[in-house]
């Protein structure tokens, strides 16, 4: 334990963690990249095709992620302030909120699914082709964005458990500054998402 | 710093923020092999000119992670077995940052051929030739540095040196492959394959050739015979410049690259540089025997008389290297 204290660094580490999230932000800018194109080519196609997703339960989505992001700030402000009831609390809000977030993206592609609305189905080929490519993107950028937050979400409960423990502590609490930065980027990304993909009609 | 943890800094840049485009590039590919989702596909809409900007957007800045940890090698060997201080120290540490930079913007010119507009063209072709020049500036200052030095002919200078001529070989047919107009000839010719084996092989392999001979002693705490590495430098020397040069001829003449096969005009190029490869390749048993033969005497802590902080430990250094933090001192190549 004494030698692991000597090695800490947590500039370095905070450090690494935006340089990550630098990294996470152009992947996806990739994919950003590629919906710019297809969407200048197939402008009408993607005002329609916009039409067949549920625009209220992407908002409810956007709302849930910023409530997490909001409970996940503040329980840094209570791990400093040494209340690990209140931290406690406020990081299984946040958890609760990854959990709502992935029943509701349960419910949306299950729905598209069972329709038949998916990259590989007949129905799918026989679509216009401004059609299927906003389909392809709209289940690969939320699925790897889905991806990301079960990932963030595991990171999370890491750092709950280790509030519980004692490990995180009001001089110990880098863990969760770069977990609770890791969220945000997972809520960043979706308030892209969420325009782009629900709100372009 | 020593201009070597430079040349890694501005790598280091370029490998964090290019690699992930190639990331979402491949991952691009796999959901299109496994899920049927075809953003480069044209049957389902896609683009297939797309995926060449994104591949391309990854590995153009990924030619200048190979080349920049090589020319800071280059930048450590000089002014040890010149006994000099560098050149320019401020340019060549801004030029690696420049290659690092303007090297983001330069990929259009791998697509000449891909349909792209004259604008996008020229506008590549342009930025292609920016980034030639800090390239270029520390050219310039590596000989400076050797100007008047107390030069002194070990293998490792023997490498450099190779790297200067070999490097600048392959950087100026980069210019040719920048302009259009020569590029539409060179395209997919053998051109292309002699011009980044110059850069790579010439320029990146015999740095890294170099670097081996110049840490060695350090890192393994033996000398190693110094003419039979100077036989060795001569076999790849010479067999690299017997494989790589005809290609260059045959290129511009029509061999394309990626055959097996070729006309019959192209017999004797081909087989010069068959030749070429062999003596290069004995001239890697030979440099890779007498590396290996731990026979050598003993390594003092600094068997070239270089300045860097290495040479002030013991070969090989002891655990954990210093016992105490050592002075630093604000220039680094002090040699005067």
């Amino acid at each position: 334990m004494d030698h692991l204290e000597l090695q800490r660094d947590d500039i370095g580490a905070k450090l690494g963690m935006w340089i990550f999230i630098f990294t996470e932000i152009l992947l996806f800018g990739g994919l950003f990249l590629v919906y710019a194109v297809m969407r200048h080519r197939y402008m009408a196609d993607f005002h329609l095709a916009s039409l067949q997703l549920n625009t209220f339960i992407g908002a409810l989505n956007t709302i849930v992620l910023l409530i997490s992001s909001m409970t996940v700030a503040m329980s840094i402000s209570a791990v400093q302030k040494k209340d690990k009831r209140m931290a406690t609390i406020l990081l299984s809000i946040t958890l609760l909120c990854a959990v709502i977030f992935l029943v509701d993206k349960y419910f949306e592609w299950g729905h598209k699914i069972s329709i038949s609305l998916y990259p590989g189905t007949d129905l799918m080929q026989s679509l216009k082709h401004g059609y299927i490519l906003f389909f392809s993107l709209y289940f690969f950028m939320t699925g790897l964005h889905m991806l990301h937050l079960i990932i963030g979400a595991v990171i999370l409960i890491v750092a709950l458990v280790k509030i519980r423990m004692g490990l995180i502590n009001d001089e110990h609490y880098v863990l969760l500054e770069n977990g609770g930065l890791y969220w945000h980027l997972v809520d960043l990304i979706w308030i892209f998402l969420f325009p782009l993909l629900y709100l372009v009609t | 710093m020593p201009l070597l943890p430079w040349a890694v800094y501005a790598t280091a840049w370029i490998q964090v923020l290019a690699t992930p485009v190639i990331g979402i590039t491949l991952l691009m590919i796999i959901a299109e092999r496994v899920f049927h989702i075809g953003f480069f596909d044209p049957a389902l809409g896609g683009d297939p000119v797309l995926y060449q900007h994104l591949f391309w957007i990854y590995s153009h800045p990924a030619v200048y992670i190979m080349i920049l940890p090589a020319m800071g090698v280059i930048t450590e060997i000089i002014p040890t077995f010149c006994q000099k201080r560098i050149f320019g120290y401020k340019a060549i540490a801004i030029s690696s940052l420049a290659i690092a930079g303007v090297g983001y913007f330069v990929w259009g010119h791998h697509m000449f051929t891909s349909g792209m507009s004259k604008e996008a063209i020229w506008t590549f072709s342009l930025l292609t030739f920016l980034v030639a020049v800090p390239s270029a500036i520390k050219v310039f200052n590596w000989v400076a540095t050797m100007y008047k030095g107390s030069i002194d002919l070990k293998p490792p200078l023997l490498y450099a040196i190779a790297f200067i001529f070999l490097f600048s070989i392959g950087g100026l047919t980069g210019l040719v492959q920048g302009a259009l107009a020569t590029d539409i000839q060179v395209h997919d010719t053998s051109f292309i394959v002699a011009h980044f084996h110059y850069i790579i092989f010439g320029g990146v392999g015999f740095a890294f050739l170099g670097g081996i001979h110049y840490w060695y002693p350090k890192m393994f705490g033996r000398m190693y015979n110094f003419r039979v590495a100077n036989i060795a430098w001569c076999f790849l020397f010479i067999g690299f410049n017997l494989l790589y040069f005809p290609q260059f001829i045959i290129g511009v003449e029509g061999m394309p690259r990626r055959y097996f096969d070729y006309l019959p005009q192209f017999t004797t190029a081909q087989q010069v540089s068959t030749i070429g490869g062999y003596i290069l390749g004995i001239g890697f048993i030979i440099l890779i025997v007498n590396l290996f033969r731990k026979n050598g005497a003993k390594a003092t802590a600094n068997p070239w008389g270089g300045k860097t902080l290495e040479w002030r430990l013991a070969s090989p250094p002891p655990l954990e290297n210093f016992a105490t933090p050592p002075s630093v001192p604000d220039n680094p190549y002090d040699y005067e």
